[in-house]
């Protein structure tokens, strides 16, 4: 990859979905030292969007392209896009994809894509309440709770952690440090999830244009590189409660690819659409055994100069969730990273980061998940 | 305070057979080749792809995986009926339920705790599942 690109966040806004997306794609174009011409792939992720899908924002952009995909992953599609995008150049299918997830969300928004979100969430879920999908990862976190004797406050060190991390992000729209006594006592939205655990529906734009290495290190000095990657759709559906991942499942495979271990790794973006997916992502990516999460948080500090700097943006809990731009905003965040770019928040000497994407919730858990690893250095081919 | 109706499945063949099914008491889709029982409500069989599926009457007898407690609904239609009892149930028969666990003064919920399906009236001659804890 070569560069990145995020638009300004808001908390409401009358721009269009579109707004966010032609924002996105012209910052990180520019960026690149790149112009419109040289755009021959193109990868969308946004439900905002609708009726339009990724060919009608080529038509809007006025771009002709050989690649595109319409990313159907939820928050899995961020990286999912750049693997799908750094195969797409190496086969020589395309040669500057540019990778833009954007939406214009609101609580009223969220609630209206619930209700039509999948059939079997319309049909077999909703009715019950319409807790959305708040009551959904309720369900999950209290059963992850139970199972691994993991308390609130635990939880409430992951979030403070990157809140505090998101005190040195300008475009986070939560940037008010918080404190356990303020987690601990929010009200209550889907026992046992309280205010901090939801993230903030938001409006904004992510992207990055991804190359070859070779075009990579001719409009750069600072390339980054994809090592390894992976996803997974349905994984294990006969679990009663999703208290495992599909990273578990892969992440042998992952690590194997980009010969790097979790030792190796200088921050991790996870996607924390709740404390619980963020820690189970953590947990299930091998930085700790499975059901030691609660030893895990009081050993580590997650913060952007601690022992494992963690979601080194805020990530979404205090970024704000811009729909389907939330599977971005790791992947955005970890290029910067790579890059120093990062300024107060930049964790020393990155050189290797993993991002870790999930999405798409249907009935009782997310149905896609995904991981890659990027890194300052190209490794073995 | 006006009165907003609530979300309810859409009237697809599908969500239709379940609310007959538990109209007429309480029945899981079932499927002849592999004798699974299935839920929620499927076109083809999950495990084995058969297409021979019909509704078979259950025990009703479940164990409660999870639950959740929603203060702050989406919809305006529950806006006077929080906080509500959202569960994940387990069937002796083997699907993943998910329902409204009825409140009760006598009864916390607990996860393992047994519970009992019941047909949950939510509309016009709608029916869902809903659970009650079993004594």
């Amino acid at each position: 990859m070569v560069s990145y690109g995020e638009t300004t966040y808001e908390k409401r806004s009358d721009k269009p979905a579109m707004w966010y997306i032609a924002d996105a794609v012209r910052r990180v174009v520019r960026k690149a030292g790149l112009q419109k011409q040289d755009v021959d792939g193109l990868a969308v992720a946004s439900y905002r969007i609708a009726p339009d899908i990724a060919p009608n924002v080529a038509e809007h952009l006025g771009i002709e392209l050989r690649w595109l995909e319409h990313c159907a992953w939820g928050g899995a599609s961020g990286v999912i896009s750049i693997l799908r995008a750094a195969r797409a150049v190496q086969s020589g299918d395309a040669e500057v994809v540019v990778c833009v997830a954007a939406d214009n969300m609101t609580v009223a928004a969220t609630s209206d894509l619930l209700g039509g979100f999948s059939v079997p969430f319309r049909d077999y879920v909703y009715p019950h309440g319409a807790g959305g999908a708040n009551a959904v990862f309720a369900l999950i976190t209290r059963r992850y709770m139970y199972e691994y004797d993991v308390r609130p406050e635990d939880f409430g060190r992951l979030v403070i952690a990157q809140r505090a991390n998101a005190t040195l992000n300008a475009n986070a729209l939560l940037r008010q440090p918080l404190t356990l006594e303020e987690y601990l006592s929010a009200r209550l939205i889907v026992d046992p999830l309280r205010l901090y655990d939801c993230v903030l529906p938001c409006c904004g734009g992510d992207a990055v244009v991804v190359t070859t290495a070779e075009r990579a290190r001719r409009l750069t000095d600072h390339p980054v590189y994809v090592r390894g990657g992976a996803e997974s759709h349905n994984y294990r559906p006969r679990d009663p409660v999703q208290l495992t991942g599909a990273w578990a499942g892969f992440r042998e495979s992952l690590y194997s690819q980009a010969s790097v271990g979790t030792d190796d790794l200088d921050l991790v973006e996870v996607y924390d659409d709740y404390p619980v997916m963020a820690l189970m992502q953590l947990e299930d990516l091998g930085f700790f055994p499975k059901g030691d999460g609660r030893r895990f948080l009081a050993e580590h500090d997650l913060t952007v100069s601690g022992s494992l700097p963690v979601n080194t943006g805020g990530g979404q809990l205090s970024a704000g969730q811009a729909g389907a731009a939330g599977g971005t905003v790791g992947v955005v965040e970890a290029v910067c990273q790579l890059q120093h770019e990062a300024g107060a928040r930049q964790v020393d000497n990155a050189r290797h980061a993993l991002v870790a994407g999930y999405g798409t919730v249907s009935y009782d858990r997310g149905l896609c998940a995904s991981a890659m690893i990027l890194s300052i250095e190209e490794g073995r081919r | 305070m006006t009165a907003t109706s609530p979300p309810l499945p859409a009237p697809t063949p599908l969500a239709r057979a379940l609310s007959e099914a538990l109209r007429q008491g309480l029945k899981l889709q079932f499927c002849r080749a592999c004798n699974s029982f299935i839920y929620f409500p499927r076109i083809v069989c999950p495990e084995c792809w058969s297409s021979s599926l019909e509704w078979m009457p259950i025990s009703g007898r479940g164990e409660l995986q999870s639950f959740a407690t929603i203060h702050r609904s989406l919809h305006p239609a529950f806006g006077d009926r929080t906080p509500l009892c959202q569960c994940s149930v387990r069937l002796a028969e083997g699907p993943l339920v998910i329902g409204l666990l009825e409140k009760t003064s006598s009864h916390t919920p607990s996860i393992g705790m047994r519970v009992r399906a019941v047909a949950l009236g939510i509309g016009e001659d709608v029916f869902v599942f809903g659970f009650v804890p079993e004594d």
